[in-house]
């Protein structure tokens, strides 16, 4: 019996795994690409803050406000009886961020570290909401969270149903043949090169999403497995025993103080964010999250519960000191959305994460090429694959033009976000069973999006009075994307010649039966 | 044009709804048994531990048991490649759970 590839399978196996892939690819390819790419933007959301709220940037070397005094500020504008997540003011991040939990509603501001100015966060920045698309589609919780999960499920099929359908894995890693007039061999050799180069990174991704994303499905089984279903059990020894307010006032001890305490006695670590419950009351607490030093960033999660009238420890919870088990779960957040290695490990995962979304999108041209009338007459016709074709169109193009635009309407006109994101895209959707050619359309999409791009950083640049460095490298940061979006469109040809003469040599397995 | 329907072995070994359902529903259920099994049985450093690894393993288990499934050569094969670890793990998580 033949048997195929360096994993030695049989016909039928390479075969099977094909549809498969090509069935999974073209049922989810509209969602995975959503989801990968809102997910590379989603990785710069820290960074973004306060470059899309100008009002929060901070000048690095200004001397600040203590904690304590910024707190102070915090409780008189927004209720000293809320409990409070706070963090703390970074260069990128802008100044500190406070949210008040009470009477059912979060509220958000912003402190200004030096002069204690309050911001308000009335509306949700373009990174924000590109995040929540990421993280469930702006679908209601927790369903857009499960179907998010879901989608990992899917791309690891896809991916497992890939590595087994390619039978020459080192000539893929190499070839690609750029015929501008024969468009299925280039989406061909571009999908296996993407998917080749991108595989562990895909992998990663969709089983680190995965989970992040079925935690809330799976976790009740779980627990009721490991604790008997005693979930008061299972919280517990999570984030250790639950105090409630007593109502007897107490003094409160410094938070400056405990951070510095804290983060001396632990070399290397600093105190990212904090939450503080029962403010006043002798039940006070405060839970401190540690920033780990740069070798052990990989596994997060250390948090330090301590009494805030006593400053006894209540729990402490360090993954890292744990079994197996709790060290690949922490690790999961911190190598999901890069937060182990600083900027150029973000950097690399947004080429990677683009370059994901590029396989998905070419893999579904390959789909659409190979099921297109082979007749001249018949092409011109609008069959199943023409409005197939402009579906995709209209939904990846119109993410990539609308995502820009939202990021502009963040910068000049907050409060327009959301709206100028879903018109846009419901526009662009709507124009792409329109326009005379896909290839013009996905040209003048490609200009259109650097020209946004060069607009909000010029923009940025010409109306800020004074930009911290922060800033101005986010600034800088677009326009090298702009001309890199530039250069790629100016690669899409204006039309492409029949590639059905070239059908066989875009197979995935060259021995794949013929269909009767 | 080009047709494929899951089905290359024709009509011979078809039944590709068949194993597809048995990929979704009973690759699920699987999974689960799985995970579970993997909760109770997987030597951790406390219950949260075993809750974790049993998470992880569900999570990565389920798209392989699944493809697995898929690739039965009908769906009567592709429920028994489902039901018969499923029986087992099942007992053995009743068995670690109850007894």
């Amino acid at each position: 019996m033949k048997r195929l590839g360096p994993l030695r399978l049989r016909n039928r196996t390479v075969s099977l795994a094909f549809d498969i892939h090509s069935w999974l690819g073209i049922l989810g390819c509209l969602a995975l690409f959503v989801c990968c790419f809102s997910g590379s933007l989603a990785l710069f959301e820290q960074e973004l803050v306060a470059w899309e709220r100008p009002a929060t940037r901070v000048d690095s070397d200004a001397e600040g406000l203590s904690v304590d005094q910024l707190l102070e500020v915090a409780r008189q504008h927004l209720g000293a009886e809320k409990d409070m997540f706070v963090i703390l003011p970074t260069p990128h991040s802008g100044g500190m961020q406070v949210r008040a939990f009470g009477d059912g509603k979060v509220e958000k501001v912003f402190l200004d570290p030096t002069s204690g100015a309050v911001v308000e966060a009335e509306h949700e920045t373009a990174f924000e909401f590109l995040t929540h698309l990421h993280t469930d589609l702006h679908l209601p919780r927790p369903f857009g969270r499960y179907l998010v999960g879901f989608l990992g499920i899917f791309l690891l099929m896809s991916l497992i149903t890939g590595v087994m359908t390619h039978t020459k894995v080192i000539k893929d890693l190499f070839l690609l043949r750029w015929r501008p007039r024969r468009l299925r061999l280039t989406f061909s050799d571009l999908h296996k090169q993407l998917g080749v180069w991108g595989l562990l990174f895909g992998f990663v991704m969709a089983s680190t999403g995965a989970v992040l994303g079925l935690l809330g499905l799976f976790a009740p089984v779980m627990v009721l497995s490991a604790f008997g279903g005693d979930v008061d059990k299972a919280t517990e020894a999570f984030s250790g025993p639950r105090f409630e307010a007593t109502g007897s006032r107490a003094e409160m001890l410094s938070v400056d103080s405990m951070i510095d305490d804290l983060e001396g006695r632990i070399p290397g670590t600093e105190v990212s964010s904090f939450f503080l419950r029962h403010w006043e009351d002798e039940a006070a607490e405060i839970a401190l999250n540690l920033d780990q030093a740069p070798h052990r960033k990989l596994v997060a999660g250390e948090t330090h519960r301590l009494s805030l009238v006593d400053g006894s420890t209540l729990h402490m919870s360090r993954f890292t000191e744990r079994g197996a088990g709790s060290r690949l779960f922490g690790a999961m957040q911190p190598v999901h959305y890069a937060l182990f290695g600083g900027l150029a490990a973000k950097l690399l995962y947004f080429l990677l994460g683009v370059a994901l979304s590029l396989g998905i999108a070419t893999g579904a041209m390959i789909w659409l090429e190979r099921r297109r009338p082979a007749a001249a007459e018949q092409r011109e016709r609008r069959d199943r694959t023409f409005w197939l074709g402009r579906i995709h169109l209209g939904v990846s193009l119109g993410l990539v033009l609308s995502s820009a635009l939202a990021l502009a309407a963040g910068r000049i006109a907050p409060p327009f976000v959301e709206a100028t994101f879903w018109t846009a895209w419901l526009a662009i959707f709507v124009g792409a069973f329109f326009v005379p050619s896909s290839l013009v359309a996905l040209r003048a999409g490609g200009f259109l999006t650097a020209a946004v791009l060069v607009a909000v950083a010029s923009y940025d640049l010409l109306a800020s009075p004074v930009l911290p460095l922060a800033a101005k490298n986010v600034d800088i940061a677009l326009l090298t994307l702009a001309g890199l979006v530039a250069a790629a469109s100016a690669l899409i040809p204006k039309r492409a010649r029949d590639s059905r003469n070239v059908d066989s040599q875009s197979q995935p397995a060259e021995a794949l039966p013929e269909p009767t | 044009m080009t047709k494929r329907t899951l089905d290359p072995d024709g009509a011979k070994g078809g039944g590709w709804k068949g194993r597809i359902s048995a990929a979704v529903i009973g690759g699920t259920v699987l999974a689960f048994a799985v995970g579970v099994f993997v909760t109770i049985y997987m030597p951790g450093f406390d219950g949260l531990d075993q809750a974790f690894m049993g998470g992880l393993v569900l999570v990565l288990a389920w798209p392989s048991i699944m493809l697995w499934v898929l690739f039965a050569r009908s769906g009567g094969k592709a429920w028994v490649r489902v039901l018969i670890p499923f029986t087992l793990f099942l007992a053995l998580d009743v068995g670690g759970l109850f007894l």
